[in-house]
């Protein structure tokens, strides 16, 4: 056996050769050793670089948001001012939930505070009903959107396990948004149904 | 020296765990069907691990100049995720048990064990989308592309290993190993919480090439202690079916040694040791392995390796957090590299 400073050496520069190769392959060279000359790179230096950082990120952050907010208020002009909006869950088998995300957007030129989602009862042609406590949203409750500023909201239904197979409808609406009320739609299957469904795409793949 | 580094490591390791433990509660679904899925994949994450692997992410990210909450979301993916790789890993090493009791695969089968891997994987994902809350949207990117990568690397280092075992891949050599290593088990332990946790706290700007040169040594340390651990350390502690790796037939670093020292009728027993099925290797066999292990250094070889590349740890930290003050952050993750030459469990 190698003496065992032999054998350290040989762990140290194994395990070099390693990670330099993988650090190649990443394409992740050494950055330079010393900072430019001027260049400060003090602990306060770096605090601020990843502050200013933050707030730029912070920024494009709103940009996009506006983005999507302006967007949505130009097809909406365009469609003729409506302001009803339609949202579809995905498809759902009785005795589990449907989840999406829904953008509750102030479209006002005032603030709206203390807001409240709630969503009504959602029936289908044979006027069977999934009940409005069956929604949950998360948050339940927002202390406050700004004027043009839009808020995602996780929505789920429980759908019950007797729940009949249909296109259910109804409404969610936004306490203190009278504008701002969303038109919803789900389609509950039978689970053999769905799966159906999926050999026929599939298939048709 | 080394007590006092361990034990300092121990207790922040101590907070972090119990800090996490909160937060996991709120990505496990506490819904049904609980008997054959929800339960189950909350099995793992309520036993109690090390938490390192969230721990450093956290402390890096502190360490560099962001806050806990920051890291927070990352940091429970990690954990989430590391949960669902051992209940796959368990079942492909047909491992008996885990944090000191019966693998998730014993307690309930292999088909509904595999489901809650994949179910642990799926809840994993729920933080990396808080991410875009806690970090905003273009952060949150960055940080994904890492999980990306992580997730990748780990796989692919599961897959060299399994691969291996299954086609009894002999002539390995200890930087075969460390290759095998780095993606399989640095990858996700060491390197991606530490380069997370600095893209995190310094928004962007670490140098992340040497946080991943010293993430790899650590973690390198860290595999070849484990390994050791399964062959010479204590039940209670370690958590882990001790010889486990030998009836699994790993390729360690001590099995690679061995196979580079044995003589031509040792290689032959070797040969035909590896090959078989695990259950097919006695415990008279195991120990005969052991022994072989012993006679030859194999497991000496290791110790002195894995300080070598613990060495190569201690001169990787300064550059990799080159210009950060000194804090306890810092401090723990350099007493991380004595703690993973030391650690018992």
């Amino acid at each position: 056996m190698s003496e065992p400073v032999e054998i350290r050496e040989l762990g140290f520069r194994a395990a070099s050769e390693v990670v330099d190769r993988f650090i190649r392959l990443m394409g992740e060279e050494p950055r330079q050793a010393s900072p430019p000359a001027g260049e400060d790179r003090s602990a306060a230096f770096r605090q601020l670089r990843a502050d200013l950082a933050r707030a730029v990120d912070a920024n494009l952050d709103l940009v996009r948001r506006a983005f999507d907010l302006y967007s949505g208020a130009i097809d909406r002009f365009l469609g003729g001012g409506e302001t009803d909006r339609h949202f579809k869950l995905p498809t759902v088998v009785p005795g589990h939930q449907a989840s999406s995300t829904l953008w509750i957007h102030n479209t006002a030129a005032a603030a709206a505070a203390s807001l409240r989602l709630h969503g009504s009862d959602l029936v289908n042609h044979n006027r069977k009903i999934i009940p409005g406590a069956a929604w949950r949203f998360e948050p339940d409750e927002i202390d406050l959107v700004p004027p043009g500023a839009s808020l995602p909201v996780a929505v789920n239904l429980e759908v019950r396990s007797d729940t009949s197979a249909g296109i259910y409808r109804g409404h969610v609406f936004v306490t203190n948004l009278p504008g701002e009320y969303v038109t919803v739609e789900i389609e509950v299957v039978q689970p053999a149904d769905q799966e159906q469904r999926w050999r026929d795409r599939q298939q048709a793949s | 020296m080394a007590g006092s580094a361990t034990s300092f490591v121990e207790d922040v390791l101590a907070s972090h765990r119990e800090q996490m433990a909160n937060v996991l509660t709120q990505y496990l679904p506490n819904r049904e069907p609980r008997r054959w899925l929800y339960d189950l994949v909350a099995t793992y994450p309520s036993r109690v691990g090390k938490g390192i692997r969230s721990g450093l992410c956290v402390a890096t990210c502190r360490a560099f100049g962001g806050t806990t909450e920051e890291a927070m979301p990352s940091a429970a993916a990690i954990e989430l995720l590391h949960n669902a790789f051992l209940v796959h890993d368990d079942i492909e090493d047909g491992s008996l048990s885990r944090r000191g009791e019966p693998t998730l695969h014993r307690q309930h089968g292999v088909p509904l064990a595999v489901n809650a891997g994949d179910g642990l994987a799926v809840v994993g994902l729920t933080p990396l989308r808080d991410n875009v809350r806690a970090l905003g949207s273009v952060m949150s990117e960055r940080v994904f592309d890492e999980f990306q990568m992580l997730l990748h690397r780990t796989i692919e280092g599961q897959a060299i290993e399994l691969g291996w075992r299954s086609e009894n891949v002999l002539e390995l050599t200890p930087t075969d190993y460390l290759d095998m290593v780095l993606l399989k088990t640095c990858s996700y332990s060491t390197i991606f919480p530490l380069r997370i946790g600095a893209l995190i706290g310094s928004w962007g700007g670490a140098d992340l090439g040497p946080l991943t040169r010293f993430g790899f040594y650590l973690g390198a340390a860290f595999q070849i202690r484990d390994d050791l651990l399964n062959l010479e350390g204590q039940p209670e502690r370690y958590g882990k079916e001790i010889l486990g790796d030998l009836y699994e037939g790993k390729r360690t670093l001590m099995i690679i040694h061995l196979l580079s020292v044995a003589d031509e009728d040792e290689r032959a027993w070797l040969d035909s040791f590896l090959s078989a099925a695990r259950g097919k290797r006695s415990p008279e066999q195991v120990q005969a392995m052991l022994k072989m292990m012993g006679d030859h250094g194999s497991i000496e070889f290791a110790r002195e390796f894995s300080k070598g590349v613990a060495a190569a740890a201690r001169e990787a930290f300064d550059a990799a957090f080159d210009g950060l003050g000194p804090s306890e952050d810092l401090r723990f993750i350099r007493e991380l590299i004595p703690y993973m030459l030391d650690r018992d469990l």
